[in-house]
């Protein structure tokens, strides 16, 4: 099956690659580019753990065809930190603590990033709603809502965040 | 998981590809629901047809009245949407709720609909609303009333090489005030065990209702038994309970991972009262409210 190039802005950086037209985003995050950030959960778009954003969009990378983000800009976990500066929320992330093992951290915080980049102050419970579709089995959420509303909540913070991605 | 992409340009691009071999060719629109079959084998087409790069199937328009969104118009988008939220509220209400937001940030109200899940949240909303599928295909282009467009369990009655291009809502003073719940036990992300629309029509008295449900039948289910019963009765809590006990005692539901059927028989009864009183009071004239 004759191979496509795909063209795709990852965190700032344009790849042209040459894909199979089966492949999954996430796939080609991880194989190709090396960007091992986004991970396979549940591979049916379920828990989360593969959230990229997708031109700002939160999208689940285990089942959207490369070639569907062919010209799109993807931003990555490892495209938040800015100069050895973490990015606001995964400083938060950090402080209250919200994660345990990691392996959902990478998408709860493209999760949140996705909410607050498009609704700055959502309420709590506008925080709860959108960031139910991603799971965690071994921390408690109460801190992952606790550092997305500590984000939310500072303004000062909230704005470095906007400018580093 | 291997297979080809095939990318029109065009919408009759799209119908040739499809048409030239509809057996080993699938449609895909955002691909969240056809992704996750694909990966477990239950289908394994030779090819999809992509729509992702055929203009003009996007974005809501009026139409007669009424509304016309494009089948590739996003789920997000469709519950965002200035038009949607002040003509059909009730549609804003069933695409804000599937699934997660990563899934409406990219899942279609076209590939919804065409996926024919029997639990998925729009299309009895639609079927309510009495909105109709539009579809081009080798023999050009119909119009298919949702009441027909379901067959079974993932199963429309789209003919072969046919594709559905926009959905079409007629304008109603019920697409207005209509509510959509549902009934949920497990986390909110899930299918509904039961998705319940109620539009209503009422003065004093209950002129029109239109009741659907999700979840209990292979597709999406008009309650036209308990409908007739409603009209011309005063529009109460004593009546909405009524009906639903008329809608409990008319369905037959399936079984299945979201509930048993004598449990979703029961909950038809609670939700489906509940969900009538809701439209009455919502559909009560300004002034008029109990």
């Amino acid at each position: 099956m004759t191979r496509r190039v795909v063209t795709l802005t990852v965190n700032g950086r344009t790849h042209a690659l040459e894909l199979e037209p089966w492949r999954l985003l996430l796939d080609v995050l991880r194989r190709e580019l090396k960007l091992y950030g986004a991970r396979e959960g549940c591979g049916a778009g379920v828990c989360g753990a593969c959230t990229v954003l997708c031109d700002g969009r939160p999208v689940s990378s285990c089942i959207m065809l490369a070639i569907h983000a062919d010209g799109c800009a993807i931003t990555t976990i490892e495209g938040l930190a800015r100069d050895g500066q973490l990015h606001p929320l995964q400083q938060a992330f950090l402080e209250h603590p919200a994660f345990q093992c990691g392996f959902c951290t990478p998408g709860m915080i493209m999760a949140a990033k996705a909410l607050l980049d498009q609704n700055p102050a959502p309420s709590d419970e506008e925080i709860v709603e959108h960031m139910q579709g991603n799971l965690c089995r071994c921390t408690d959420y109460t801190g992952i809502l606790a550092a997305v509303r500590a984000v939310r909540d500072h303004p000062g913070l909230a704005s470095r965040g906007a400018r580093s991605a | 998981m291997r297979f080809d992409v095939l990318e029109p340009r065009s919408v009759q691009e799209a119908v040739d590809l499809l048409a030239a071999r509809p057996e080993e060719r699938r449609v895909v629109a955002g691909g969240t629901a056809l992704i996750v079959f694909l990966k477990e084998r239950a289908y394994t087409p030779e090819a999809l047809v992509s729509l992702h790069r055929v203009p003009g199937l996007s974005g809501v328009e009026p139409e007669d009245g009424g509304l016309r969104i494009g089948a590739m118009t996003r789920l997000a988008d469709v519950h965002r949407d200035a038009r949607v939220r002040a003509e059909c509220p009730v549609l804003a209400e069933a695409t804000r709720v599937v699934a997660n937001a990563r899934i409406r940030a990219v899942a279609t109200l076209g590939g919804n609909l065409c996926h024919a899940d029997y639990h998925s949240d729009p299309p009895g909303v639609l079927l309510a609303l009495g909105a109709r599928v539009q579809v081009r295909g080798p023999a050009g282009e119909r119009d298919i009333p949702i009441a027909e467009f379901y067959r079974d369990f993932y199963e429309t009655s789209l003919r072969p090489g046919e594709i559905a291009v926009a959905i079409r809502i007629p304008g109603s003073p019920l697409a207005r005030t209509g509510v959509y719940q549902r009934h949920m036990y497990s986390a909110r992300d899930d299918w509904p065990c039961l998705g319940v629309t109620a539009l209503a029509e009422v003065d004093e008295t209950c002129r029109t209702l239109r009741l659907a449900l999700a979840g209990v039948a292979n597709r999406p289910l008009r309650l036209t038994w308990v409908e007739e019963q409603a009209v011309g009765r005063r529009a109460d809590a004593a009546l909405a309970a009524a009906l639903a006990d008329l809608a409990a005692e008319g369905v037959d539901p399936i079984s299945d991972l979201k509930g048993p059927d004598w449990y979703k028989k029961e909950m038809v009864r609670v939700c489906v009262a509940e969900a009538i009183e809701r439209a009455f009071e919502r559909a009560r004239p300004a002034g008029r409210r109990e």
